[in-house]
């Protein structure tokens, strides 16, 4: 479950699609983002104009996907010189054919012919991602490995730290003498990242009760004030060394808006038919297909309520922590105040927002998203911003065996912190 | 009226657009003669006049740079290849960035339009058609050869055929240009 390859980004425009998969990195769960190792790219040539033939295929690794980023934008830049010479021939302009020999592909082909059109979507296709990757999580190129062992010691140890005394409870009638007496086995610096299993923290039961106090603690006589406190004396600081105040940190310019017209749909592959028992009803869904358009749902009769968004339109500028909001009558089942105290841990909102983002959340049987959809070009850029957790990844609680329809939620992210989720069907 | 674009605030894509050394005078010349063809071919394609140009400059805060016609056309008159006073003024590299920003904007603006021509000549290129017999890219070439030959020195010794390669080659420039980073792939290519 930990690193199973998930879609990270789809690009496309009118002739090609670019997807970027990766695998999620047990080390997101404290860096509080999306941590991805084996990155791929998978480029389809699917020309809508050229239905004859089966589209071009090509997959690669993150590195290959670097060298076709530079052989596109190398041949394009090329293309566009200024020459004092500018004619050349109808053809020679519209047809393009460019060596992909330095991707060092496993299967063919080694030269890509484009038409005109095709170069410039996918030239584009390969800008947005170039763009983009400097906010795309990563992990196997922007870490050595060096770091990354560093990395996995230190994720062991906190799993201990924090993992512990949830564990305890389990441990205690065996476990937990051998641990005091410090007989755990040391960690080790050679732990292989790929194999490190990080068992998940069990998260309280929402709401916590709240403590009671026995009846007689009442009674107990209030404390006396405490004495005087002496201020305590300045540290001593060395005049030789000057203060300094650090650099604000240097943020990625904000990301313009595309006028092109290229969606960013991310949607779970086609489910491979179950080899064994899968709790997915045939009638449901046929293997090999996907449902995109499910039929619309009758909404709940809901208390008169004020309409979501203007609950929020008059929220103060607040810098504080994520602002936890009350159960709402909203939120018709569980998952939906799941939803909003997942992003309340970890909605950062960058610098640069200035917009809410949106998004339609579809929730599978288990939990986990089945579906994002970014309402509107801002959400679809900042997605990787959003803490959002992959497709299929665990998310929040099972949902009720008795629901007909697999629930959409809406969740708005404010930039001054503010989570807010709601029901969008049943 | 165009439809509105988002673009980027001008000044984020003025800073990236960066110069390494300043250009000397033979290649100023050529960003001059650059940026007037590729605007020679936007007013050729999209019926763009000074008004549409002016506004552009208006949206993206270089008024500074193109006030009004008058500065437009002084502005114009750098290319060199120009008849009569071309090349008597002298562009800056503050004046080769508002064209940039100003050409890739209306090229995003009509960004449908020229996908449109483009992919018509791709076909036309297919079917070893006449590309003058298709209404948009007769249009185009006839509009875009007056232009040429109208304005630009030695601009009837060309024989139409090299008028038409120098025509297309520009309008599919103009669509690499339309894209979001249009405005860094159009400095690069006028940067030697």
């Amino acid at each position: 479950m930990l690193s199973t390859n998930a879609l990270i980004r789809r690009y496309t425009p009118p002739t090609c699609t670019l997807e970027i998969w990766g695998k999620r990195s047990p080390l997101s769960l404290w860096a509080g983002r999306n941590l991805l190792k084996d990155v791929g790219f998978q480029l389809y040539l699917d020309d809508p104009r050229q239905t004859e033939r089966e589209p071009l295929v090509i997959k690669g690794s993150s590195y290959q996907l670097q060298s076709l980023c530079d052989v596109v934008s190398n041949y394009t830049q090329n293309l566009l010189q200024f020459r004092e010479n500018m004619t050349s021939p109808i053809q020679e302009l519209t047809q393009h054919q460019l060596s992909l020999d330095s991707l060092a592909l496993s299967t063919p082909p080694e030269t890509l012919n484009l038409s005109i059109t095709q170069l410039f979507d996918l030239a584009n296709a390969l800008d947005e991602y170039s763009q983009e990757s400097a906010v795309l999580p990563k992990l196997d190129k922007s870490l050595p490995r060096k770091a990354l062992l560093t990395w996995s010691a230190t994720a062991a140890a906190l799993i201990l730290a924090f993992g512990l005394p949830f564990g305890v409870r389990y441990w205690q009638q065996t476990q937990l003498a051998r641990i005091a007496k410090n007989t755990l086995p040391p960690v080790s610096r050679n732990v292989n990242p790929e194999s490190l299993e990080i068992p998940s923290v069990p998260l309280p039961p929402a709401p916590l009760p709240s403590p009671t106090l026995p009846p007689t603690i009442s009674d107990i006589k209030p404390l006396p004030p405490p004495g005087g406190i002496q201020p305590l004396p300045s540290p001593a600081r060395n005049p030789n060394i000057a203060i300094t105040v650090p650099p604000p940190p240097v943020l990625p310019p904000p990301p313009g808006i595309s006028p092109a017209p290229t969606a960013i749909v991310i949607a779970p592959l086609p489910p491979v038919p179950a080899q064994g028992g899968t709790t997915r009803a045939p009638a449901e869904l046929a293997p090999g297909t996907v449902n995109l358009n499910p039929p619309l749902p009758t909404l709940p009769k809901l208390p008169s309520l004020q309409a979501p968004k203007s609950e929020t339109t008059n929220l103060p500028n607040a810098d504080q922590r994520a602002k936890v909001t009350q159960p709402s009558l909203l939120d018709t089942i569980p998952q939906v105040a799941e939803v909003r105290q997942y992003f309340q841990a970890r909605w950062q909102p960058p610098e640069s927002l200035k917009q809410t983002l949106e998004y339609r959340l579809t929730l599978s049987k288990d939990g986990s998203l089945e579906r994002i959809t970014p309402l509107g070009q801002a959400a679809k850029i900042y997605l990787d911003r959003t803490a959002m957790p992959l497709l299929g990844e665990p998310f929040v609680s099972e949902l009720e065996p008795s629901l007909q329809q697999n629930p959409e939620i809406r969740l708005v992210l404010s930039p001054d912190r503010t989570v807010r989720t709601f029901m969008e069907q049943p | 009226m165009y439809p509105t674009v988002k673009t980027s605030s001008p000044v984020s894509q003025w800073q990236q657009l960066p110069l390494e050394s300043p250009p000397d005078e033979g290649q100023l010349d050529n960003i001059k003669t650059h940026l007037d063809l590729l605007l020679m071919a936007l007013e050729a394609l999209a019926k763009i006049g000074s008004e549409a140009i002016l506004q552009a400059a208006q949206v993206l805060n270089l008024e500074g740079m193109v006030a009004d016609r008058v500065a437009l056309w002084r502005l114009r008159q750098s290319n060199p290849l120009r008849k009569g006073s071309g090349g008597r003024k002298k562009l800056d590299v503050e004046e080769a960035r508002s064209l940039v920003l100003i050409i890739c904007h209306l090229a995003s603006q009509n960004q449908e339009l020229i996908r449109r021509s483009v992919s018509l000549l791709e076909q036309v290129g297919n079917q070893g058609q006449a590309p003058h017999r298709i209404a948009l890219l007769g249009d185009y070439l006839d509009s875009f050869s007056q232009l040429y030959q109208e304005r630009i020195e030695q601009g009837e010794s060309l024989t139409s055929g090299q008028l038409t390669e120098i025509a297309f080659k520009l309008m599919i420039d103009l669509l690499f240009y339309s894209s979001r980073n249009g405005h860094r792939r159009l400095w690069l290519a006028l940067l030697p």
